[in-house]
C-alpha cells in the first residue's frame, strides 16, 4: 500500500521521518524507481476501494489536528521549555503511566490517534535537533509544525469524553520567540502561544544548578515574560524538572518571580525520575501535573478555526451512525 | 428471524479455527444454549480441523488468503431461530489492517455488516513489554542512541485496531457505544499462569492489558460488552503427539468457558448467545 521504502510509513499522512518535503526523505527517494503509480497520485481511487485512515498514528501536524478537532473541541496543553529541559521525558513518563493503567483519578483512557508517536517517545527520550521520525517539530530551523500528541479520556462522573492535545516543540522555538516575538522563524511558538489552552513551563533544576545556570535562568525569564504578555488569564504551571537537583534559593526565586509576574494564579510542581527506590512517589508527582492539566477549563475564546482538510473528518466521530 | 453476523477478530495463532470447530461440534448436540435447528449445509471449512481434533492433534494454520463464511441455522432454548454467520480466516489479515493502515473493500464490507464483534485475545502471546511497563521511570534518562523505528507495543496495536474498525464502521465514541456489541474472549485460558480460583475474566484483562481494558471499559456501554475466558481445547494439543483422550472421548468432550462472573461452563455457545441475544 505504501509507496515508501519503509512499509510502515504512510507518506500520504505524513513522512515517518518527519520530512515536510517527501523528496528530502531517504526512504521515499529509495523507492522512487519502483514507485510506478503512487497511492498519493490517486487518493480518490483508494478511497473508493477501501478505507483510508485520516490519522497516521504518529504525532500530528497542525493539519491533522482537524481530525480530532472535528469531533470535540480538544484541550490543548503546551509543554514549554528551553532545550533539554525535560519536555519529552515528561510526556513519555505520562504515556508509560497510562499504559500501566494509571490515570488521573475519575477518568478512563478512551483512545489516542497518536499511539505511534507516544510509543516512539517512550522508547527514546531525548529530543535532538536531528529530528525524530515522528515529530515534525524537530525539523531544523524553519520547520513550522509542532509535534502534537493526542489522548482521549472519559470522565467517570458524567461520561463526557474529552480530547487532549499535548504540544511538544523544540526549546529553540521558544527561545527565539522570547527574544523577538515577531520574527519570522518564531512562527511555531507564536502559533502555540495563541492556540494553547494552558501552559506548562519547565524549569530544568539540573541546568539551573550547573555552570550554565545564569544563562538558563535568563532564557526562562524571557520565555515567562513573553508568555505573560499573551497569557490572558490562561492557566500556567511552573514544573521543576529533574527536581532531585536543587538550584540555589536566589535562582529559584528569580524564576518563580518571573512566573508569578506572568500568572497570578501560578501552580508549581516538582517532577523527577529519581529516586528509583520510590517508584510510587515518582509516578505520583508526574501524575499530579497531568491531573492538574486535565482539570483546567478551556480558554474562553476559541482559537482561530483550523482549516478542515478532509470533509470526511467532519462529524464522523460526533455520533454513531451506521454504514450506508 | 434475523441474522447474527459475528465479526470474529483474532490475530494469527489466537485460536479462531479451534473455537470455530469446537463451536460447530457443540452446536450439533442438544446440551448447550444454542444448537442447530437443522444440519448446516456445508461444514467443509472446518472439516480438516474436525478430523485433526478427532485424531488428537491440532488443526493446521489457516492459509493466509483464505476468508470463508459459514451460515449456521441456529435456535436457542426458547425456540427462537436465527442464522449465525461465522467466519474463518488467517489472522494475518487482521494484522495487516494495522500495519498497512488500510482497510480493504472486503474487510470494510465485513466490518459494516457485522452486528457484533468477538475479539479473541491470547494473553500468553500479548505482552506489555518490560521496557514500557515495569521499567522504572528512572530509566527514562535521556539517551543519545540514534533513533530507530520501534515496533508498536501489543496494547497500542490492539487499541489502534479497534479504533480503525470503529472508524471504518462510522461508529463514534463521544457517547459510549451500544452497537456493535463486543465480546472479548480471553483464549487459551488454560495456559494463563497464576490465576486465582474463580477470578473474573475482566479482572484478568485489567491486570494483564490495563490500557486495552480501560479503552473497552470507557468506550462500550456496560450492557454492550462482556468478557469471557475461553479454553476451546481445554488442554494443549500439538500436531505430532496424538492426545488419547481426544481420540477416545471425541473433541466435543473438551473445552470450557469462564463466564463474566468467574464460573466455569462447558457450554462453548454462551459467548455467542450473549452476542446475538442482547438488545441492540
Amino acid at each position: 500500500m505504501s509507496a515508501c521504502a519503509n512499509v510502515e510509513c504512510h507518506p500520504d499522512r505524513g513522512c515517518d521521518l518527519g520530512e515536510n518535503e517527501l523528496q528530502n526523505c531517504p526512504n521515499w527517494r529509495a523507492a522512487a524507481k519502483t514507485r510506478v503509480s503512487s497511492d498519493l497520485q490517486n487518493p480518490q481511487q483508494r478511497e473508493v476501494e477501501g478505507a483510508v485512515l485520516p490519522w497516521s498514528g504518529n504525532a500530528f501536524g497542525t493539519e491533522a489536528l482537524s481530525f480530532v478537532a472535528s469531533r470535540s473541541n480538544p484541550i490543548t496543553i503546551a509543554v514549554v521549555g528551553p532545550y533539554n529541559s525535560g519536555k519529552t521525558t515528561l510526556l513519555a513518563a505520562w504515556y508509560l503511566l497510562v499504559t500501566r493503567g494509571i490515570f488521573p483519578s475519575g477518568s478512563k483512557f478512551s483512545g489516542s490517534y497518536t499511539l505511534g508517536g507516544w510509543e516512539n517517545i517512550s522508547h527514546r527520550l531525548q529530543w535532538s535537533e536531528h529530528a525524530g521520525p515522528t515529530f515534525p517539530a524537530h525539523t531544523p530551523v524553519g520547520g513550522r509544525n509542532a509535534g502534537m500528541l493526542h489522548l482521549a479520556f472519559r470522565r467517570e462522573a458524567d461520561g463526557v469524553l474529552r480530547d487532549y492535545i499535548l504540544i511538544d516543540a523544540p526549546g529553540e522555538w521558544y527561545r527565539r520567540w522570547s527574544i523577538a516575538e515577531d520574527q519570522p522563524n518564531a512562527e511555531g511558538a507564536r502559533w502555540i502561544a495563541a492556540n494553547a489552552d494552558l501552559f506548562l513551563v519547565l524549569a530544568d533544576s539540573d541546568s539551573l544548578t550547573g555552570e550554565e545556570r545564569g544563562e538558563t535562568r535568563q532564557t526562562l525569564q524571557h520565555i515567562l515574560d513573553r508568555l505573560g504578555s499573551v497569557l490572558e488569564g490562561r492557566p500556567l504551571a511552573l514544573v521543576w524538572t529533574k527536581a532531585d537537583k536543587h538550584p540555589k534559593p536566589e535562582i529559584q526565586k528569580a524564576v518563580r518571580d518571573a512566573a508569578l509576574l506572568a500568572s497570578n494564579s501560578l501552580r508549581e510542581f516538582e517532577v523527577s525520575v529519581f529516586p528509583k527506590a520510590d517508584e510510587e512517589l515518582v509516578s505520583r508527582r508526574f501524575l499530579d501535573v497531568l491531573g492538574w492539566a486535565f482539570n483546567q477549563p478551556r480558554r474562553r475564546v476559541q482559537p482561530t478555526p483550523i482549516a478542515i482538510q478532509r470533509s470526511e473528518a467532519l462529524g464522523i466521530y460526533g455520533r454513531s451512525f451506521g454504514c450506508e | 428471524m434475523s441474522d447474527a453476523n459475528v465479526l470474529l477478530l483474532g490475530e494469527s495463532g489466537f485460536g479462531k479455527t479451534h473455537y470455530g470447530t469446537q463451536l460447530l461440534l457443540r452446536l450439533r448436540g442438544k446440551e448447550c444454549e444454542l444448537s442447530f435447528r437443522e444440519p448446516p449445509t456445508n461444514i467443509s471449512p472446518f472439516d480438516a480441523a474436525i478430523t485433526h481434533l478427532n485424531k488428537g492433534k491440532t488443526a493446521t494454520h489457516t492459509s493466509s488468503g483464505v476468508y470463508v463464511e459459514s451460515r449456521w441455522p441456529l435456535k436457542d432454548t426458547q425456540g427462537r431461530q436465527f442464522d449465525l454467520i461465522w467466519p474463518d480466516y488467517a489472522g494475518e489479515q487482521l494484522t495487516h489492517i494495522t500495519t498497512r493502515r488500510f482497510v480493504t473493500p472486503e474487510w470494510r464490507h465485513r466490518i459494516c455488516e457485522s452486528s457484533g464483534w468477538a475479539l479473541m485475545l491470547r494473553l500468553r502471546k500479548l505482552n506489555v513489554p518490560k521496557d514500557t511497563f515495569v521499567k522504572p521511570l528512572a530509566n527514562l534518562a535521556p539517551s543519545s542512541s540514534p533513533k530507530t523505528l520501534q515496533k508498536i507495543s501489543d496494547q497500542a496495536r490492539l487499541i489502534e485496531l479497534l479504533q480503525i474498525l470503529l472508524y471504518t464502521r462510522r461508529t463514534g465514541n463521544l457517547l459510549p457505544i451500544t452497537t456493535p456489541q463486543l465480546t472479548i474472549l480471553l483464549s487459551c485460558w488454560d495456559e494463563i499462569e497464576g490465576l486465582e480460583p474463580d477470578v473474573r475474566p475482566a479482572m484478568v484483562l485489567a491486570s494483564r492489558l490495563p490500557l486495552v481494558y480501560s479503552f473497552i471499559e470507557s468506550n462500550w456501554k456496560p450492557s454492550s460488552r462482556v468478557i469471557f475466558g475461553l479454553s476451546a481445547l481445554e488442554k494443549e494439543l500439538n500436531n505430532k503427539q496424538a492426545d488419547e483422550g481426544y481420540i477416545d472421548k471425541g473433541p466435543a468432550a473438551f473445552g470450557y468457558v469462564i463466564a463474566p462472573n468467574g464460573t466455569r461452563s462447558d457450554d462453548l455457545t454462551l459467548p455467542i448467545r450473549y452476542l446475538v441475544e442482547r438488545p441492540a
